[in-house]
């Protein structure tokens, strides 16, 4: 049978961490979130709305481009 | 993330795109259920499409039209070819069109939206960016990012990019962390749909009996600071897929107020999802990074990848 562990008691405590990599935290922050190299597609300035979209593109006389994603293509995976 | 590097970075892409049209980046699965007038303007649009009237089916693809709701093009592959062929035909076709079909004769408005597929985060609540990048572990147990073998291409998604997504908090989870407690619905949630290698797509949560070991405390540290620590452990019932994770972090508070969440989760994973295929084979070394959202930009607006049903993300119990 599944040994189920499910704790969140404030005065539970943890022993020490099994981390045990040599990098601080912050380098492994950066190391896990995006590079430079892979932001580069958020130079460009994605909108949200639609509606807010079709208002810009109306007061700024362009068309407008659509990445449509079956997950939200700035947020899933 | 394939798209993201091999096409919306290309410059001569970008370059036209902020040059030449707004963008505009959404969720199919919503719009194309939502029932309002985003939706119907969405549908009515992609029906001019090669997608036609895909009904619940995806719609997914890269579109271009008018504010005035006139279709100019569609494309839905990988080539940066392709890409800049479809951008610069619709700009052809938008210099012939009419005043009428670019514009619309009143300003857009949203009008009643449709809450099933609109919930925002409550006032009060948080957002915490989560990242998953799978890793290599050297001799000496420093990580590295994995690097692309000199034979391997971007578009055969690997899944070595980092992936994103975000933990949503309620705000009595935000005032339950102030006094360092961490409420059952919040460690669940975490551990259901944000513990996961999401890195080649859309994976399976962990299912509740999937869950071994979940476990995440706060300790008060200084005045305003409290160290978060945790352990997990989730495998599927045939053990083909799997996780052991550690977590190491940090809350700051400035008076009640939440100033950072910062945390590191590292361990290994193992397996595939449906959708999520060619994992590296066996026990691999995965993190990811959680970090509180203090000043949203829209893209940190973008809802969690598992809140499609949002009752069910907020308890995590279904």
């Amino acid at each position: 049978m599944n040994r189920l562990i499910l704790t969140c008691l404030a005065g539970f405590w943890l022993a020490p961490s099994t981390h045990a990599a040599p990098q601080t935290r912050q380098e492994l922050l950066q190391l896990i979130a995006p590079s430079a190299d892979e932001s580069v597609w958020m130079q460009i300035p994605w909108e949200t709305d639609l509606t807010k979209a079709r208002e810009r593109a109306a007061a700024e006389k362009k068309p407008l481009f659509l990445w449509e994603m079956d997950g939200h293509p700035l947020g899933c995976v | 993330v394939v798209d993201r590097e091999s096409i919306f970075s290309h410059p001569e892409v970008q370059a036209l795109l902020k040059a030449k049209f707004v963008n505009l980046a959404m969720n199919d699965w919503y719009m194309r259920r939502q029932e309002d007038a985003e939706g119907v303007f969405f549908r009515k649009m992609t029906e001019a499409s090669p997608r036609g009237n895909a009904g619940q089916a995806t719609r997914q693809g890269r579109y271009v039209f008018t504010a005035a709701g006139k279709f100019l093009g569609f494309n839905n592959n990988r080539s940066v070819e392709r890409m800049l062929q479809l951008l610069q035909d619709s700009l052809t076709t938008w210099e012939t069109l009419p005043e009428a079909d670019k514009y619309p004769a009143e300003s857009p408005t949203k009008g009643p939206v449709d809450r099933k597929y609109n919930e925002p985060l409550p006032a009060g609540g948080a957002i915490v960016k989560v990242h998953t990048r799978v890793l290599h572990k050297t001799a000496d147990g420093t990580y590295q990012a994995v690097k692309l073998a000199p034979d391997q291409t971007k578009l055969e998604n690997p899944g070595f990019a980092a992936a994103t997504d975000h933990l949503w908090l309620q705000p009595a989870e935000v005032a339950a962390l102030r006094e360092n407690t961490v409420p059952a619905e919040l460690l669940r949630r975490l551990t259901r749909y944000h513990l996961v290698d999401n890195t080649r797509g859309e994976p399976p949560s962990w299912k509740p009996q999937d869950i071994k070991i979940a476990k995440l405390s706060l300790k008060p540290e200084s005045a305003g600071k409290s160290q978060l620590l945790g352990e997990f452990s989730m495998e599927t019932a045939d053990g083909k897929r799997g996780c052991k994770l550690t977590l190491e972090g940090s809350l700051t508070w400035e008076g009640e107020k939440l100033s950072q969440l910062e945390a590191v989760v590292l361990g290994e994973h193992w397996g595939e999802g449906t959708y999520t295929r060619n994992a590296r084979e066996g026990h691999q070394p995965i993190g990811f990074s959680l970090r509180f959202v203090p000043n949203p930009r829209p893209e940190d607006l973008v809802r969690p990848q598992f809140s499609h049903w949002l009752k069910g993300y907020w308890t995590a119990t279904e």
